[in-house]
């Protein structure tokens, strides 16, 4: 993930996240809190922005965009109901005030 | 192919109705028409104001992508070795764009201009602010065109007419990454023109011909109103002007558009002096506010108009509807007399409906008037044909031109092809067709601005093959010409001097006089 610039520097690119795999997480064999599995998923700038949308809004704009968001995300996020505390996207927690 | 859609007979105009004259008795009913509104898109469900803009530009980026990606592929896969490389692997980020590789990349224009209005400037020179005084254009030489996606931004140079693009636009490029951060620019090109859908039937248009009646800008509350003009175009719509054969040809007229600003945004300065000063309120009481006025005088008119035709509403710039696009259809309490009559539809400000197999898309004017602000276009109806090439009817949203903050779409990308695409509330009347690579064929209009130059236009429902043409309802018997017309254009020319633009449009006199007269148009197929 990383190239040499015209200056011998190392470039620094910010990578996915996930890997190419959506199914299998980018860190292997310990399994992630579903937080975790979530703030990840906020982070993931190949989603789009992620600031003032809830996360399943996100998640299905991803969908129809054909961009292929895990489906990981979406089951956790149902399971506790799109009204509590894991449908906010991780920005809610910091900045308050702001729904 | 006929220059004229319609002449009036001579020889049954103004004639005396003999008593074995059969078609004086006859009386002619108006053509039924489907009718498919599809201004759902555009409505607004639940508002959100506190979500950020740039949800809508990651959302146009993304959902236009494989347009993009297509275009370069039809424009430049065949035409040079070496492209069908750069072409199969476009970059899917900008940052991807390696120093000195030839390359094809997707993003979002955006200009850097000196002359926009900036909040931050006026905040911060607040005590010693000089106002600028208003411009037609606010292009300079200084402008710089940037593209940019969600991971970083290029500027441009090279291959790519920057003064006449603006904010918004999604382009694909070829060309290469230079050392210093600038993108050469070999080659660009836009989404183009959507496809057709083919599930829009065309029912029995062969058989009978039938009109639609576009119009905007009728100023109504205005105190240069011509209310003579008005009237003439009330009557003709009605069948109570002109012969027999004109009542016929009217009968054929299935609906009527009018395209936004119908009240005059005279009223609106009015009650901006108005509020500022106090007023007690034994003062206020039998007050009645200018707006209020002109909805009245709005509402006869489409009484009269809607007792037998039906009229799509649409709101403008100056009507009392939201600011922000898409604008929301104008409540039809306010024309009780016009709603009686159950013929009153009131739509969103972009507008989209089939009628008679004849997709129809347009928009009040606001898009061609704030590109034309942003860039070094003259002619509105290239503007237009323009959005149509981008594919996105508002490309300056949400930049200079104010729009929803959609968190997960963008509606005003054009998903089919329309038969028709107009724009309201032009200083003139102009038409044109263009054609898209897959053939498909789209009659642009500029609709002018009732109030300036005292024309509508009609058009004749053929799918993709209709045609259009300008009627005037001028009142003046001598040949003077319209003096608001006349000031208008010079302030506009005025405007074009002082900015960057390529010369002012050239002014036309507005000065025919016959009743009823039907004036050429040139650019009709």
């Amino acid at each position: 993930m990383t190239s040499l610039d015209e200056h011998g520097g190392r470039q620094i690119r910010p990578g996915k996240i996930f890997s190419e795999d959506h199914n299998k997480p980018a860190v292997a064999v310990t399994p992630r809190s579903e937080e975790r599995v979530l703030e990840e998923f906020d982070l993931d700038y190949a989603f789009g922005p992620s600031n003032g949308i809830s996360r399943l809004m996100r998640w299905e704009r991803a969908q129809r965009l054909c961009l292929n968001p895990p489906e990981e995300v979406r089951r956790i996020i149902l399971q506790h109901g799109s009204d509590s505390k894991y449908n906010e996207s991780l920005w809610n927690r910091h900045i308050s005030g702001i729904k | 192919m006929r220059n004229r859609i319609y002449m009036a007979e001579p020889e049954e105009f103004l004639c005396r109705p003999t008593a074995e004259d059969e078609a004086f008795r006859k009386t002619h009913t108006r053509s039924g028409c489907s009718y498919l509104n599809l201004c759902e898109r555009f409505r607004l469900r639940e508002r959100n104001y506190v979500t950020q803009y740039a949800h809508i530009y990651f959302t146009r980026l993304e959902k236009m992508r494989p347009y993009l990606e297509n275009a370069a592929a039809r424009e430049w896969a065949q035409s040079v070795a070496g492209n069908e490389v750069c072409v199969k692997n476009v970059k899917k980020r900008l940052l991807e764009a390696e120093v000195g590789e030839r390359c094809c990349i997707i993003g979002t224009l955006f200009k850097k201009m000196e002359l926009k209005p900036s909040i931050l400037k006026e905040i911060s020179t607040s005590h010693h602010l000089l106002s600028q005084p208003p411009r037609a254009k606010l292009t300079s030489s200084s402008d710089q065109l940037v593209v940019e996606d969600s991971s970083q931004r290029f500027p441009l140079s090279g291959n790519i007419p920057s003064p006449h693009l603006v904010t918004g636009v999604l382009v694909a490029l070829l060309g290469t990454a230079m050392r210093g951060g600038v993108f050469e620019v070999e080659d660009y090109t836009f989404a183009g023109l959507p496809s057709r859908e083919e599930s829009v039937e065309t029912e029995e248009q062969e058989e009978e011909e039938r009109y639609v009646l576009l119009v905007s800008g009728l100023g109504m509350g205005s105190s240069w109103c011509d209310q003579l003009s008005l009237e003439m175009f009330v009557d003709y719509v009605t069948g109570q002007l002109g012969g027999v054969s004109d009542q016929r040809f009217c009968s054929s007229l299935v609906r009527v558009i009018v395209a936004g600003n119908s009240i005059t945004p005279e009223t609106s300065k009015n009650a901006e002096r108005q509020e500022k000063k106090p007023h007690a309120r034994f003062q206020t009481r039998n007050y009645s506010a200018d707006t209020v006025e002109a909805v009245k005088e709005m509402d006869n008119f489409l009484a009269q108009l809607t007792s037998c035709v039906p009229v799509d509403l649409m709101p403008g710039a100056n009507d009392p509807a939201n600011y922000q696009l898409p604008q929301q259809p104008l409540h039809l309490c306010m024309f009780p007399r016009a709603r009686a009559t159950g013929r009153l539809s009131s739509l969103t400000n972009p507008y989209h409906t089939v009628i008679g197999g004849t997709v129809f898309m347009g928009c009040s004017g606001q898009n061609v008037d704030d590109i034309y602000k942003f860039s070094s276009l003259t002619d509105r109806l290239e503007i237009l044909e323009n959005t149509l090439q981008w594919r996105h009817m508002l490309p300056t949203s949400p930049d200079t031109l104010n729009c929803y903050p959609y968190q997960d779409q963008d509606p005003f990308i054009m998903n089919t092809c329309p038969h028709v695409y107009f724009c309201g509330n032009q200083p003139s009347f102009q038409s044109g067709r263009i054609t898209g690579c897959d053939g498909q064929s789209v009659l642009t209009i500029c609709v002018p601005s009732f109030d300036l130059t005292h024309s509508a236009v009609l058009v004749r429902l053929r799918g993709g093959e209709s045609e259009v043409q300008e009627i005037e309802f001028g009142t003046s018997l001598s040949h003077a010409p319209n003096p608001h017309l006349e000031a208008v254009l010079k302030m506009q020319k005025e405007g074009e001097e002082k900015g960057e633009g390529d010369g002012g449009q050239e002014s036309r006199i507005e000065g025919e006089m016959t009743l009823l007269h039907l004036m050429d148009d040139d650019d009709d197929d």
